[in-house]
């Protein structure tokens, strides 16, 4: 069982190796970079089907014990491997991102490969304060990364690490009054959660959802990403704040909502009620945004709500909807990000004003970020389709119209925004400031990640039965064939798994909903073959090519030309919307600005009382004195 | 170990003598004697805890003996017990840390010999402090530390130094003049001087209820004076970051916590009694003021750019932990306040000593006048940043462990609401930090300091091996570091439901009155 330490030892010896190794070695930084991601992955994936525990003391002192005690079980197993997968491509692609640039690689392997340990490790562990000691490990290391990568990337680094070090204090409080009030043993939790019934279980309940959704980016706690995406590489937002980040975080919400506690109604109500609102809340600021790696920021925070919507209605459908989605998600998320990263290395710009018409010079970049915004946008037959349309029947099932639409709308809105992505930085006409533009600068490893993404983006949604039937349903206790074990907290959807009366399981290829992506791929490909043919027949003969002008000028591409920037200003004019919207553009709405806003001003009555004059500082130590004297009469 | 208790007072002393003596003519010698007689301590402390940890437990009383015969007669009582040994050790190892730095950073001062002995009677105070078995002795070697930290603080001789020091002379004034009035009124209605005896009366109930109040507030007052508790706090932002960069070290890192903490915890528990009529009303002074130190000093150390001063409001509310944790009056409370104690001498020292190095580098204390200082001082950037992440709270550093120790004591001790105060402060000291890790070490490098360098290895390296302190301390759970602190704590408090440690204590000093 001593196996279950591969994927935490292996990516963090390489990676303390390759801290201390000397700068110059960048052949040897970047070949143990990848090699350790490569061996990680590795052990993850041997690792796929292996249950077990394993257990060492460590610490146990004055009612605190911490052993360092690991679990593999069917949730945490592919978790594991998929954490490796990205990290793996995200190092395949920094190798591209460095090539003939300067800039040590080595520090950002180091912290990739040491984030990826924490990553396995909160994963596998099974004593609560051991997930916290790995859980900021990677909080750690998302800081080392923004703050040592680029020099643009101090400042939100700093926002990073205080909006998540309050999340994670929340983890540390909340596991602690587990600890104390039960147990610190995951295992020994899992088989007798707490009721959520009365306030000091509601209580840590509340204090870990606050941690998962600071890692995750749900709303209101979100604002770190946008923050951070405008000025750290590409990779590193790919990697952390675009996977591993809601891994971890939907990780610990769908454990301590399935595992761990039975939440009430209200609470589930309540995750239902932000999932939704940072669904619309964040595509609706991610339509109006200029710069592309903060518009996918605010896609990365609006795609966390369909997973927060689809494990609160506690229906077997919707958790494993909300789990697929978070595997989606994080496959083109981190595609959109690296294409963004790929497009910023050969163009030298975000700016949704500045880019156009790169759809000839980056054919790969196109074709992979074209996948991937089909499949954030939810279009069948890609992955992103698959997931939401389980949440989607979730949502019927729980009888909660108003999720739906808005799970709806957010998807339409999600496909807008993206329309605007594709043209302002694909379509229309090339600016003149793009002309020495070309794909492939970074070598093989760049265009290489992302069309391995794009690849899975088809294939999971495809063939999305396959990690449905063998991996995510059994990490609900979900087993192929539709019985179901475990998951006793768990209300189930008689009407997605069974017939009415709810004890014959229907015969469906896995029970899940209504979703038949085999089905629904043949019929579209039919469907598409069948335009195509027409489209064909028709324009054959009306194909015609001459110069364009405009009013009798001949074209100028830089003058002529209408970047999606003002697409949907008008979104800003919209009653309630738009005041909303100017808010939170203000940062009126952000958790981090509004707690500086607050403290100011006792900061400053503070130091205005420091009058620096000894007569005053005596006062107090007087007055002090005699209220001590006091208080003690007082008893 | 009995008979080398002295030395821990006298070499110090010695040295300083030496490096007065020796100032015209050969002010070489300070500096080695100084180094020698710290390494020396630094040897002596690590072989009582070897020689503890292999016997029963870190014990030890040595007397001066005036009139023969029977002890206890005017003379000077020294008592090593493990709550002692830790900070013998603690004053040991910064001290000797602080001298290598000092050695090329005085370079800029006049007077270096002068430097050396007061440092060396700081040393010498504050050893003599933590071994004191009576209480007028307590208060001579307060005094001895304190008059020496004066003139330290002034050592710059510039207006705002000679200020600062002014400043925390009257305060500290206020202080020493409210603990020996303490002495007093215990002296008087006792008779006795010796700790242990008068903790014996107060316990068999001899004692006024009148006096024991009257003594106890003038003993929070007074060495909560010293140990900066809030609203006895004023003197520190001024003091700290006036002193030359290896004394704020001391004075952060170590005398706010040996003549304040130390002096508090003994007095406390083993005279006053902590479990006496005025236990319950001293926890709730202890509770009240630590979490309006933890977060004034924290809500201070947000506002502040001059980075020697933030680090000064941050002492503040890092000593608000320890009183907090001490407050909890259970075992894993005070050894969680002291273990806390011991990391943030060894995290606050390291970043006193490198907002000198910074100092030394960019010319400025201002935070939003540096930035990038990784690219051109690699050294001290990495030990900065270790520290931070120290102070911060961060896993796998000290700072995480010492906090999370003291929010478990707080939640068993029933305390949810102090334990809420110490999170918050907890996570705005890691937003605090987080902004002096990017104004100064990271982001864009200013074009002045473009040509910058980083200084010298021996200033460097105490920096990086206190930051690899604060790494190990994180790390060391499964040596046996849980058994060092534990014995401290275990000193003034026992696990068990009813104190006995005071009990023990008092047998060891009885033993030694019996000694032939």
């Amino acid at each position: 069982m001593d196996n279950l330490l591969l994927p935490i030892v292996i990516p963090g010896a390489v990676g303390l190796l390759v801290l201390f190794l000397p700068a110059r070695m960048r052949a040897l930084h970047l070949l143990l970079g990848i090699g350790g991601a490569l061996a990680t992955f590795g052990a993850g994936a041997l690792l796929i089907d292996t249950r077990g525990a394993v257990s060492w003391p460590w610490m146990d002192l004055g009612g605190l014990q911490l052993d360092f005690a690991l679990k593999m079980d069917a949730f945490s197993s592919w978790a594991v491997a998929f954490t490796g997968l990205m990290a793996v491509l995200t190092a395949a692609y920094g190798a591209g991102w460095f090539r003939g640039k300067g800039g040590a690689p080595g520090r950002y392997y180091a912290w990739l490969l040491l984030a990826t340990a924490g990553a396995c490790g909160v994963l596998l562990a099974d004593n609560l304060l051991l997930l916290v000691l790995f859980w900021e490990l990677v909080t750690l290391m998302l800081f080392l990364l923004a703050a040592t990568g680029r020099e643009e990337g101090a400042p939100g680094a700093a926002k990073a690490f205080g909006v998540l070090g309050l999340g994670d204090m929340a983890l540390l409080v909340g596991v602690v009054l587990i600890g104390l009030d039960r147990t610190w043993s995951i295992s020994e939790l899992a088989a007798s959660p707490l009721i959520a019934d009365q306030a000091s279980y509601v209580l840590m309940y509340v204090l870990l959802l606050v941690a998962a959704m600071a890692k995750a980016g749900a709303m209101p706690l979100h604002s770190w990403i946008p923050t951070m995406a405008t000025g750290t590489h590409a990779s590193v937002m790919a990697f952390l704040p675009g996977a591993v980040d809601k891994i971890l975080g939907i990780y610990l919400l769908a454990r301590i909502s399935l595992d761990w506690f039975v939440p009430g109604d209200g609470l589930r109500l309540a995750v239902m009620t932000i999932g939704a609102l940072t669904i619309l809340g964040a595509v609706f600021m991610a339509m109006i945004q200029h710069d592309l790696r903060r518009l996918l920021s605010f896609h990365a925070v609006s795609q966390v709500g369909y997973m927060l919507l689809g494990i609160g209605t506690g229906t077997i459908i919707g958790v494993v909807g909300g789990l697929f989605h978070m595997l989606n998600n994080a496959i083109y998320k981190a595609c959109l990000f690296l294409g963004a990263g790929s497009i910023e290395r050969e163009t030298g710009t975000m700016d949704l004003g500045r880019l156009g018409g790169l759809v000839r010079v980056m054919p790969l970049t196109f074709g992979a970020m074209f996948v991937a915004a089909l499949a954030i946008s939810g279009i069948p037959p890609l992955n992103g389709f698959a997931s939401k349309w389980l949440i989607y029947e979730a949502c019927v099932a729980a009888e909660m119209p108003l999720f739906l639409i808005a799970a709806l709308f957010g998807s339409a809105l999600t496909l807008a925004s993206f329309v605007k992505v594709l043209h302002s930085v694909f379509w229309g006409p090339k600016p003149t400031e793009m002309d020495g533009v070309r794909e492939g600068g970074g070598g093989i490893g760049m265009p290489l990640a992302m069309v391995t993404l794009a690849g899975l983006c088809i294939l999971l949604g495809v063939f999305a039965a396959w990690p449905l039937d063998n991996y995510i349903g059994p990490a609900v206790g979900l087993e192929a064939g539709g019985a179901v074990t475990g998951a006793a907290t768990l209300e189930g959807n008689p009407a997605a798994w069974s017939d009415v009366d709810g004890t014959e399981p229907v015969d469906r290829p896995y029970p899940l909903g209504t979703l038949e992506p085999l089905l629904l791929t043949g019929l579209l490909a039919v469907g598409v073959l069948v335009l195509l043919l027409l489209a064909h027949a028709g324009q054959m003969r009306m194909r015609r090519v001459r110069p364009v002008f405009v009013g009798g000028q001949p074209f100028d591409r830089d003058e002529n030309r209408f970047p999606g920037t003002e697409f949907y200003r008008t979104v800003q004019d919209l009653p309630a919307v738009g005041p909303a919207l100017r808010l939170g553009a203000s940062g009126q709405l952000d958790p981090y600005e509004a707690a500086q806003r607050a403290g100011t001003p006792a900061v400053r009555v503070l130091r205005r009382l420091h009058s620096g004059l000894v007569r005053d500082y005596l006062f107090w130590c007087l007055l002090g004195i005699a209220v001590v004297i006091a208080v003690l009469i007082g008893s | 170990m009995v008979d080398i208790i002295p030395l821990f007072v006298l070499i110090p002393l010695g040295a300083a003598f030496v490096c007065l003596l020796a100032k015209k003519k050969l002010p070489a010698a300070a500096p080695t004697v100084s180094l020698a007689s710290a390494l020396a301590l630094l040897a002596m402390a690590v072989a009582c805890h070897v020689e503890g940890a292999s016997g029963a437990s870190i014990a030890g009383a040595w007397s001066l003996e005036l009139h023969g015969g029977v002890a206890f007669i005017p003379g000077i009582a020294l008592v090593l017990d493990g709550l002692s040994a830790i900070f013998l050790l603690l004053v040991a190892l910064v001290s000797s840390v602080v001298i290598v730095f000092g050695l090329r950073y005085m370079d800029s001062y006049d007077g270096r010999p002068l430097y050396y002995a007061l440092l060396n009677l700081l040393i010498a105070g504050m050893n003599g402090a933590v071994l004191a078995g009576d209480l007028f002795n307590l208060y001579v070697f307060i005094e001895i530390a304190s008059i020496a930290s004066y003139a330290l603080v002034a050592f710059g001789t510039g207006g705002h130094e000679i200020e600062a020091a002014f400043k925390y002379l009257m305060l500290g004034a206020v202080a020493s003049a409210s603990i020996l009035i303490g002495v007093g009124i215990l002296y008087a209605s006792t008779g006795l001087l010796n700790m242990a005896d008068i903790g014996a009366m107060v316990a068999a109930g001899n004692v006024s209820e009148g006096a024991l109040l009257a003594a106890a507030a003038l003993f929070l007052g007074g060495l909560g004076l010293k140990a900066a508790m809030m609203p006895f706090h004023a003197w520190l932002p001024d003091a700290h970051p006036s002193a030359p960069a290896p004394i704020s070290a001391m004075l952060s890192g170590l005398l706010i916590k040996t003549l304040g903490i130390y002096a508090l915890v003994r007095i406390l528990y083993v005279v006053i009694g902590m479990d006496g009529p005025l236990g319950g009303s001293l926890q709730t002074i202890l509770l009240v003021l630590g979490c309006v130190s933890m977060l004034g000093g924290v809500l201070l150390g947000l506002g502040q750019t001059d980075f020697k001063r933030l680090l000064a409001y941050h002492s503040i509310s890092q000593m608000g932990f320890v009183l907090v944790a001490l407050g909890a009056n259970t075992w894993l409370g005070v050894a969680a306040g002291l273990f806390h104690a011991v990391n943030h001498a060894l995290f606050k020292g390291a970043l006193f000593l490198s907002a000198g190095s910074i100092e030394r580098i960019t010319g400025t204390r201002d935070l939003s006048k540096m930035g990038g200082l990784a690219k051109v001082a690699p050294m001290t950037a990495v030990g900065t940043a270790g520290a931070a992440l120290s102070i911060a709270g961060v896993p796998p550093f000290n700072g995480f462990w010492s906090k999370l120790l003291i929010l478990i004591a707080l939640f068993q001790a029933g305390l949810p609401v102090v334990a809420a105060a110490a999170a918050i402060t907890a996570v705005l000291t890691l937003v605090c930090f987080t902004k002096v890790q990017r104004k100064a070490l990271f982001g864009k490098l200013p074009d002045r300091l473009a040509t910058a360098k980083d200084v010298p290895l021996s200033m460097s390296m105490p920096v990086l091996l206190l930051a690899l302190l604060c790494l190990l301390g994180g790390l060391m759970w499964p040596l046996g570091l849980d058994d060092v602190i534990g014995d401290a704590a275990a000193a003034v408090r026992t696990d068990a439901e009813t104190n006995d440690a005071p009990a023990s204590y008092r047998k060891l000093v009885h033993d030694l009155g019996r000694k032939p």
